[in-house]
């Protein structure tokens, strides 16, 4: 049990209320308690427990004003040093969370300290929790001993209670896209668990990340599993006490890869290549103009277009080409079967009245362009132009504990709306489908679809993307009927929809620009709160969850495709870490066994600062990223990476480099 | 000491309540009340008070009259011994009337009775931070018991009064009968037939019956009686807070020799070995020991100076109430020093701004008090602690109007105190008062 490092003080300007109460701290216990700890207040008397929320601390002096203090300092002598210090105090305030037994009046007198695992879990509810999804961790205090595992409850996540989870966050700092990709990888975990079964559609918005789901470090040299047996064994305290209350909870944050499918659409002028970052093992695809023109394709001719550019005629001409594409004979010569061909032959027949009726021709005129500078131009590598069939994703087969990822990076905002509605229409339509059938075991419980930058999407007061928007509107509000899950990830929660947030049931907010923090967006956080997640470390935010009374602090583990080079080699430099070599092993391990013996306690020696302190390196005629790639397949598996002669020269450079260095 | 819930002590006294006919009371004059004090020059027929200093550093070995001439700068630098404030010791006391009594049927005559509080402290600096190292608080149930049993026609105050209320809140409260004297008894006094009351071995006799039946026409007069008895209790308590400390150094003694508690106010009832490392710091100047010329002359001090040390003897016979309550024989030639000493830059203040009165054993000095032994070691000695009594205007002690000459050590025990007992509306309240 932690010590009591504070008592309750009630007065007349600060009295203690149903929500609210305020401690004064013991001297040297300062650093016992932060804002966003979490506290028991007990009297010991009546056995009464209520817990709160560190939502404030203020500390002060009995000096009355400022001026006193000056005086005190030898009148304005700032290195002047009393015989005395002078009285001092810090007063912390708690938002109250729970109690035990439950009571709804103050807590009159008590000692506060920090609040146990257990006592965490009864304050928020967590323990009451029958489908639990781990969610984090509570770091409540510096000992990682005292940490608690944060759990959400499945029924307000997923459904059918309630469902969504919105992240938001300054980019770079709040970590949103590994929060979410550990809340599926936990879910699916507890999925697998209880025999429930969810798949992921992920779309990848920016960067990479969501397309390396299954690699080991950054630059994937290392299978998952080995990095975080290595992690679990070298990792600082925080991170394997984090890593083994996960596993405490079952979850798995390894991906597998097959279970990982990854998509893009196609580049433009190449159907083949897919249009993404990272073009091993994801799939390209596109449409043609015959997917635009199924009776229940989402994505029809019209959405094409920017809103701006269809008006009524140009609706009505869209119309009569769509009469026109169902009769083969229209045009003659066969069935116009893609995009290419329509232009041409639209280009052709505008002069002739017997195709377009009462329209004007300068409207079929207009209709044709937007169809070229679309479908050839910026619509280009989604739609091929030219070809008589498209190669779509086929989403209705996605499967249990299957996670989808869709590459829309490098394509333009509307091609990123256009696939957004399609992929999630269709899963609609899916996931209707499988509600028919509530007893069959092998139906999908739920899709969860994760989204990052939904500002782009569902962005507030906006008329322009309605039906986009709309859509997310309609799936955040009846979505978890469905079971479709929105995951939302955006840096300004105020620059979404306030209907799409609003029917999230948890939110996860990082770091954020204290500007954006006054919108009213977050109201539901106290003024000093708001000041401490302006400032939260990387790896840290706050969660607000259905079930919870007050929002907790979690952190969670890193993903492990996060992890840098530089802290992989921190790892494998750790004495436990070395792994003992076998009494037999063969001779050729032993070179690079001296190497890593040789970098043993040289901390940050990354092989791109090597390949420029060593000048007989470049000498080899090897690039900067061929050597780094030998350098960790090295240290990492103790081989190298090709059979190359260049590489046992390199190796041989290094060593002796390292050793000249040594002596 | 027991502890006592006040709850405990308010139903006792309502339970006597129903039992005597009380009238709960709301005098709420502060017992700090702001009255004028007149300064008055003690009799120097009673006090030996005399000069000692006679050693000047620029002059030699000077005269009496000589060293008054000069003012004694003391915050010249040379090696002059370290000196370390490590104790602070204050007291407080609180006397409420809490109710009256009638005293007799078909008469209007009555008794107060009183609760009185008593709150003394010792703080200990270490590092610079003060830290609580003893406190007592006592609680005094102040009323005439023996005078209102011999007068009163009332039967249910035949009673022992004070008794009961022991009977039903036990030792926590101390029942004190304020029907005796509070000086002790003159060695003229022991007549046949005078009641006595022995406190701590000391005899204490019973005011006259027909001056207390006076005193009931003007109650002001028992609330001085109880004030009397309750500064006398907290004598007892400061020097058993005294008694504590010196036990505490004796059994951990400290680094430096020249350790030092410092007391607010005189040590004239201090007693024993604390009285080797007490220094009092008053900072009222209502009694004034020095002649006319060499008060004008402390009055006239700039920072950095001080008066030369005098000796200040506790009178020697029979005492007057006011000035001492208990003095046992071995202590009773107990020399005292003191001097005067300005803290802060007088500029266009009160003379008084920043003046503060030592009051330190003989023992304490080489010299041991002896005027013709005064040498350079003890001029830097008195130098030392007057340096280091200046070091301690920071930090200041606003927002108390003494400010310029209350150290913050002894302010924060006078803040601890006040934090500890209770105020007279709550002390009101014990008997249903208003």
């Amino acid at each position: 049990m932690a010590t009591h490092f504070g008592r309750i003080c009630a007065l007349e300007k600060i009295p203690s209320t149903v929500d609210e109460f305020h401690f004064w701290i013991a001297r040297g216990s300062a650093d016992k308690v932060e804002v966003g700890y979490i506290v028991t207040a007990e009297n010991t008397d009546s056995r009464e427990r209520v817990f709160g929320l560190v939502t404030n601390i203020e500390f002060f002096t009995d000096a009355e004003s400022i001026l006193v203090d000056y005086f005190s300092h030898e009148f304005g002598n700032p290195s002047a040093r009393p015989p005395t210090e002078r009285q001092e105090i810090h007063i912390a305030s708690a938002a109250v969370i729970g109690s035990a037994p439950y009571r709804a009046r103050p807590m009159a007198s008590g000692m506060v300290r920090l609040a146990t695992a257990d006592e965490i879990h009864l304050a928020y509810g967590m323990d009451k929790i029958q489908n639990k999804i781990f969610c984090g961790v509570v770091t409540n205090g510096p000992n990682p001993e005292n940490w608690a595992p944060a759990f959400m409850d499945e029924k307000f996540l997923v459904g059918p209670e309630g469902a969504h989870l919105n992240i938001s966050g300054a980019s770079g700092l709040a970590t949103k896209t590994s929060a979410a990709i550990f809340l599926i990888s936990s879910l699916l975990s507890a999925a697998r668990e209880s025999g429930k079964r969810y798949a992921v559609l992920a779309f990848n918005v920016k960067g990479g990340d969501l397309l390396r789901l299954d690699a080991g470090g950054e630059d994937g040299t290392y299978m998952q599993d080995e990095l975080l047996k290595l992690i679990k064994t070298s990792a600082s305290s925080e991170v394997k006490k984090m890593l083994s209350l996960a596993d405490e909870s079952k979850v798995d944050i390894c991906f597998s890869s097959t279970k990982l499918k990854m998509f893009a659409p196609a580049r433009a002028n190449d159907i083949n290549v897919p249009n993404s970052l990272i073009q091993r093992n994801v799939k390209p695809f596109y449409w043609s103009l015959g997917d635009v023109l199924k009776e229940d394709a989402p994505v029809r001719l019209s959405d094409l277009f920017e809103s701006e550019d269809v008006d009524d005629r140009s609706l009505g001409v869209l119309a009569r080409i769509e009469e026109l594409l169902e009769d083969e004979q229209t045009w003659g010569g066969g069935k116009v079967t893609s995009f290419k061909e329509l232009v041409q032959k639209m280009s052709e027949s505008i002069q002739q009245p017997k195709f377009w009726g009462q329209h004007h021709h300068s409207t079929v005129s207009k209709v044709v362009r937007l169809v070229r500078t679309n479908c050839e131009g910026v619509l280009n590598g989604l739609f091929a132009y030219d070809e008589e069939n498209g190669s779509d994703i086929g989403i209705e087969g996605i499967g249990p504990g299957e996670v989808w990822v869709v590459d829309i990076e490098a394509i333009n905002d509307r091609a990123k709306r256009l696939v957004f509605h399609n992929l999630t229409t269709r899963l609609a339509s899916v996931m209707e489908k499988e509600s028919l059938r509530p007893r069959d075991e092998r139906r999908l419980h739920g899709v969860i679809i994760f989204v990052d930058e939904l500002n782009k999407f569902a962005p507030t007061g906006s008329a322009t993307h309605s039906r986009i928007k709309q859509q997310i509107i309609e799936l955040a509000a009846r979505g978890r009927s469905l079971g479709l899950v929105l995951f939302g990830a955006e840096q300004f929660a105020s620059r979404v929809d306030k209907e799409v947030i609003g029917n999230a049931s948890s939110h996860l907010l990082g770091r954020t620009e204290l500007v954006e923090l006054e919108d009213k967006a977050y109201g539901w956080l106290s003024k000093n709160l708001r000041f401490v997640v302006g400032n939260l470390e990387k790896g840290r935010l706050l969660l607000r969850h259905a079930l919870y009374g007050r929002p907790v602090f979690v952190k969670f583990p890193q993903p492990l495709y996060n992890y840098s080079t530089v802290a992989i080699e921190e790892f494998l430099a750790a004495p436990q870490a070395a792994p003992a070599r076998p009494q037999d092993a063969d001779e050729a391990e032993r070179p690079f066994e001296r190497l890593r013996k040789m970098l043993k306690g040289q901390k940050g020696i990354h092989p791109i600062k090597l390949y420029s302190d060593v000048v007989s390196l470049k000498g080899l005629g090897i690039s900067q990223e061929t050597f780094s790639d030998w350098y960790h397949c090295w240290l990492g598996q103790q081989k190298f990476r090709g059979k190359g002669t260049t590489e046992r020269k390199a190796f041989e450079i290094v060593l002796a480099h390292f050793s000249t260095e040594k002596s | 000491m027991p502890r006592l819930q006040i709850p405990t002590l308010a139903s006792a006294l309502r339970e006597l309540r129903k039992r005597v006919d009380m009238m709960p009371v709301s005098d709420d004059t502060p017992e700090e009340s702001s009255a004028i004090r007149i300064q008055r020059y003690v009799d120097p027929n009673k006090w030996g008070v005399a000069a000692i200093e006679s050693w000047s550093r620029s002059r030699g070995r000077l005269s009496t009259r000589q060293i008054w001439d000069e003012m004694v700068h003391y915050l010249h630098d040379d090696d002059s011994p370290h000196v370390d404030f490590r104790y602070f010791m204050d007291g407080i006391q609180r006397t409420t009337p809490i109710g009256r009594i009638r005293l007799r049927k078909k008469s209007f005559e009555t008794v107060p009775i009183h609760l009185a509080q008593i709150g003394t402290v010792l703080l200990k600096r270490e590092h610079r931070k003060l830290i609580k190292e003893d406190e007592q608080i006592r609680l005094l149930l102040e009323y005439p018991n023996a005078f209102v049993q011999s007068r009163t026609n009332v039967a249910a105050l035949r009673e022992d009064l004070l008794g009961a209320v022991a009977q039903q809140v036990g030792s926590a409260v101390l029942g004190v009968d304020t029907s005796f004297r509070v000086a002790k008894l003159k060695s003229n006094e022991n007549l046949p037939g005078l009641e006595i009351k022995e406190i701590d071995g000391i005899h204490y006799p019973r005011v006259p019956d027909d001056e207390l039946w006076k005193w009931c026409a003007d109650p002001a007069q028992f609330r001085g009686q109880a004030r009397r008895w309750t500064t006398r209790f907290r004598d007892i308590e400061e020097q058993r807070l005294y008694d504590n400390a010196l036990n505490r150094l004796t059994e951990h003694p400290p680094n430096s020799p020249l350790t030092f508690v410092i007391k607010d106010g005189p040590l004239t009832h201090t007693r024993g070995g604390v009285t080797k490392m007490a220094l009092g710091v008053i900072k009222s100047f209502s009694t004034i020991f020095l002649d006319r010329s060499q008060m004008t002359k402390v009055l006239g001090l700039t920072y950095g100076y001080r008066s030369p040390v005098f000796t200040k003897s506790r009178p020697e016979g029979d005492l007057e109430e006011q000035e001492i309550y208990d003095v046992d024989t071995v202590d009773k030639k107990l020399t005292l020093l003191s001097w005067y000493v300005r803290i802060r830059s007088v500029s266009n203040h009160d003379p008084l701004w920043g003046l503060l009165r030592i009051e330190m054993h003989a023992d304490v000095l080489p010299c041991k008090g002896h005027t013709a032994r005064w040498a350079e070691e003890d001029t830097q000695l008195v130098d030392a602690i007057s340096r280091q009594l200046c070091q301690e205007v920071s930090p200041s002690s606003h927002p108390d109007s003494r400010w310029h000459n209350l150290i913050y050590p002894i302010k924060s025990c006078e803040f601890f105190l006040r934090s500890r007992i209770l105020p007279h509306v709550t002390a009101h309240h014990l008997l249903g008062g208003m």
